[in-house]
């Protein structure tokens, strides 16, 4: 990392001294009373690539569209030699649905240098607006600036496991420290988010007549996944195989394909790796009464199904706004979400990743 | 026993909707093409619309599949809520079917039997939904001939519902007659009786207002409230050729009977003993039959303002009188505006008058409950003034939907003066996403088979009673209340402010 990085200010609004933070910000609503400022929760985005200020900047003017919030853009440079705090707020301002109103949502910005690791949960907590829910986005792989003090006040913690080099550890070190935290704060992996529309879509595809029959045949799944989505095309295997009944056999994990176990047959589970944007550009569940396949092309905004068995051929679109990880982020503040499940689904993510238990 | 989905069992936190064929009566209507059909498109855009669902046009005109879908495309192009994709449409509109028949027509409904099982075999399921949105005049007889096609029962294991759009009857007897009807072609539990009010997020927010918040349950009642007041304006007279429907229905029957009677048994219900259908619609129907009834012709007059508005001007617009409006007699005695008092015999509501208001070609289109809490002891801040110091707590139904809340707050300065201050919640601004349209909630609820925001029976059959004493006072035999006047543009005629006025109250100012 550049330890003097060229920081993009005109995107990040106006450099306050921090002193100054509370002091300016209040006299940033004061100076325009035409906009209204709302606030629904404390959302952070934390990430250990000052590069990544402007792009996390964008993710947040999208994500305010629909989600009014505190934001808190925090980048840390441990590499710095000294330790330094920089700040800048800036206000992301939409026009409601029917064009009546400014609404707006405050980001404060924070530059944290150097390699006092308690800066980060200072820089929360003293920011955080009360009484709402803290969302808090932990961009890239875990470093030891995750540690109790700051996901004791983490209501949803937003993680992306597709962005991680060797999952493993960190998912362990993940469901080691919501146990710590006695489930305090919910999951959300954008990977899980990524084939939410697609698992719809399957749900959907099983609502045909004969459908179910079908899936009681299936011989093969086949699953392509996106080049670094690795993790997704398991995520949705695992939630397959969790939903159907299937037992994943032991035994038998060779390159790229498992077995499956279900009623005494076997089902072949087929992984493989293709040249997409798209985390899972195909399913496809085969048997001798036909396919149930499901694509999601490049340039297409909609999961297409095709539903072709021997009783007739159904064709299918299923809207899928998951392109962008501000797609994904408000895609996923919209739902509920069911970490206990995630980390149930974990288990068998984990076996189809090498990682058998005894 | 069938075989459920597996895949479907943790897609939601709502009942899914069934696979079903959707059969709307009446689809040449506007509702179909205005409401009903883009309801049913930003359902697929939201990836919610179970993707065997199919939507049967029943109609006199003739008319093709595809002319009935290129004009239904051409109005969700303005209208949808999220906007139109062509390519999404092009999916949904291979949904969508169109049938022609006289609903009198013996041969119509066999012939939709035979397109519905040829539906169903391409995947609808055998699920059916009849939506009856004709003229009111056709509901019974469509649920007969449903009856005589066998359409009304549904395959083991299959489901058939109906759907009625307003108006539920003229009056009790009606009522009861069309409930008959009903009830001879289908079960209670398969009857879904529309109002679309109780789809608007703000009308289902009143409940997790009262039940999911702690501050307002315990001060809900007569010790706190001294009185509330539900209003629902529009600023719009007869346009559109409504005055043919409007004059023989009056705002009474169009709005009070309906809107504003749900909306009167959301606020004044106790507490449910779960979120069931029939749950909460018992406890509504437990205010309805607490309505403290009229006496006589003389008591309906000291409580309820029945009035006509004037020419005048509504928002610059200059405005003719209603009975000087298309389609009206000109001997009109049908009210455009009415004004009432009601009282609910419980002991929760005992002493807190509910007023009600709602008319035609007034200011500003709004509707609103609002909840005026008792005034604080003059003994402190207020002591030697009339200033009205009391909490009122606001539901804004429409438009700007939100609630606020005014409370009294220390004017800055040496002296301890003191000003009425709003604390404001607006839907618009805390979630940017635009509600979904009251129809998308209840036909999603319709498919799913939850009842709670329909209206049972027995509740329209209570609220029709109460109803009906006024109309009777009104059109019946000597000693008819009179017919006011209000000019265009007012807020009504002054014999309402009298109303609240007696009582020591005033309307709240919109």
């Amino acid at each position: 990392m550049n330890p003097d990085p060229d920081i993009p200010s005109a995107d990040l609004g106006s450099e306050v001294p921090l002193a100054e933070l509370g002091q300016r910000l209040k006299q940033l609503w004061q100076s325009n009373e035409a906009k209204t400022k709302a606030s629904l929760m404390n959302f952070a985005i934390y990430s250990e690539e000052v590069d990544s200020l402007t792009a996390n900047t964008e993710v947040i003017r999208e994500v305010t569209r629909e989600h009014a919030c505190r934001a808190l853009l925090i980048a840390a440079n441990p590499q710095a030699p000294d330790v330094s705090v920089r700040a800048w707020i800036t206000a992301h301002c939409q026009l409601t649905a029917g064009g009546k109103k400014s609404v707006c949502s405050e980001q404060i910005t924070f530059l944290i240098s150097g390699q006092s690791a308690n800066l980060v949960p200072n820089t929360v907590f003293s920011w955080l607006e009360s009484d709402l829910p803290l969302t808090f986005w932990w961009q890239g792989e875990f470093s030891d600036r995750f540690e109790p003090h700051l996901y004791a006040v983490i209501d949803r913690l937003v993680i992306d496991s597709g962005e991680w080099r060797d999952p493993l550890p960190q998912l362990r070190r993940l469901e080691h420290a919501w146990r710590h935290d006695h489930g305090g704060f919910t999951v959300n992996d954008l990977s899980w988010t990524r084939v939410l529309h697609l698992r719809m879509a399957l749900a959907a595809a099983f609502d045909e007549p004969g459908a179910l029959d079908h899936l009681k045949e299936i011989e093969e799944v086949q699953i392509d996944y996106g080049t670094g989505h690795r993790l997704a095309a398991k995520m949705l295997a695992a939630w397959m195989i969790h939903q159907a009944g299937w037992i994943l056999e032991s035994g038998w994990p060779s390159e790229g394909s498992f077995m499956v176990l279900h009623h005494g047959r076997h089902i072949r589970l087929v992984f493989g790796e293709v040249e997409s944007r798209r985390a899972v550009p195909r399913v496809e569940l085969l048997g001798p009464r036909g396919v149930i396949g499901l694509t999601h092309e490049n340039d297409s905004p909609f999961i297409h199904t095709l539903i072709g068995l021997s009783s007739g051929s159904v064709e299918r679109l299923t809207p899928c706004p998951c392109d962008t990880p501000a797609e994904l982020v408000t895609e996923r503040l919209r739902r509920g979400c069911k970490t206990k499940r995630y980390f149930t689904l974990l288990r068998t993510v984990r076996a189809l990743l090498g990682e058998f238990e005894n | 026993m069938e075989a459920t989905n597996p895949f479907r069992e943790d897609q939601a936190t709502r009942t899914s909707p069934a696979s079903c064929s959707v059969v709307i009566f009446g689809a040449s209507g506007d509702l179909t093409s205005r409401k009903l059909v883009p309801a049913l498109y930003n359902i697929a855009a939201d990836g919610e619309l179970p993707p065997t669902l199919r939507v049967v046009g029943f109609a006199r005109r003739e008319k093709s599949h595809d002319s009935f879908r290129t004009e239904l495309e051409e109005v969700n192009k303005k209208v949808s809520r999220q906007g139109h994709d062509e390519r999404l449409w092009g999916s949904f509109s291979q949904s969508i079917f169109y049938h022609q028949s006289e609903f009198e027509d013996d041969d119509g409904y066999t012939r939709l039997a035979l397109l519905l099982d040829e539906l169903d075999a391409q995947g609808a399921g055998g699920n059916r939904l009849f939506y009856l949105s004709t003229s009111p005049e056709y509901f019974p007889i469509v649920l007969e001939q449903l009856k005589k096609a066998g359409l009304h029962q549904a395959a083991p294991g299959k489901w058939a519902r109906v759907v009625i759009e307003k108006p539920f009857g003229t009056d009790l007897a009606t009522a009861q007659n069309l409930n008959r009807a009903v009830h001879d072609t289908f079960d209670e539990k398969d009857t879904y009786r529309i109002d679309h009010y109780l789809g608007k997020e703000t009308a289902q927010n009143i409940m997790v207002l009262r039940f999911a918040n702690a501050i307002f349950e315990p001060i809900w009642n007569n010790r706190y409230i001294d009185h509330v007041q539900i209003t629902c304006a529009e600023n719009l007279g007869m346009e559109g050729g409504r005055g043919g429907y409007y004059d023989k229905a009056g705002c009474l029957r169009d709005m009070v009977q309906n809107h504003l009677m749900q909306l009167l048994s959301l606020v004044a219900m106790e507490p449910p003993t779960d979120l069931s259908a029939d749950g909460v619609r018992d406890e509504k129907v437990k205010v309805f039959r607490s309505l403290r009834h009229f006496a006589d012709a003389a008591d309906v007059a000291k409580n309820v303002v029945r009035a006509q508005y004037a020419a005048g001007t509504v928002n610059s617009r200059a405005a003719v009188g209603y009975t000087q409006e298309d389609r009206i007699h000109p001997e009109s005695m049908t009210e455009a505006y009415v004004a009432m008092k009601i009282n609910i015999d419980t002991w929760r509501w005992e002493g807190v008058p509910f007023y009600l208001r709602v008319g035609k070609q007034l200011p500003k289109k709004t509707t609103e409950i609002s909840v005026h809490f008792k005034s604080p002891p003059h003994v402190l801040f207020n002591r030697g003034t009339d200033d009205d110091s009391a909490n009122v707590l606001v539901i804004r139904i429409q438009p700007d939907e939100g609630i606020s809340l005014r409370i009294a707050s220390k004017i800055p300065g040496p002296a301890v003066r003191t000003e009425r201050v709003k604390m404001d919640f607006s839907y618009s601004t805390s979630f940017g996403k635009a509600s979904p349209e009251a129809y998308e909630r209840l036909l999603l609820d319709a498919m799913s088979g939850d009842a709670t925001l329909f209206a049972r029976g027995d509740e329209v059959e209570h609220a029709w009673r109460y109803i009906d004493i006024i109309e009777q006072a009104w059109h019946g035999g000597a000693g008819q209340p009179p017919m006011y006047q209000y000019p265009a543009g007012s807020w009504g005629p002054p014999e309402a402010d009298e109303l609240l006025k007696r009582d020591g109250r005033d309307w709240r100012r919109l």
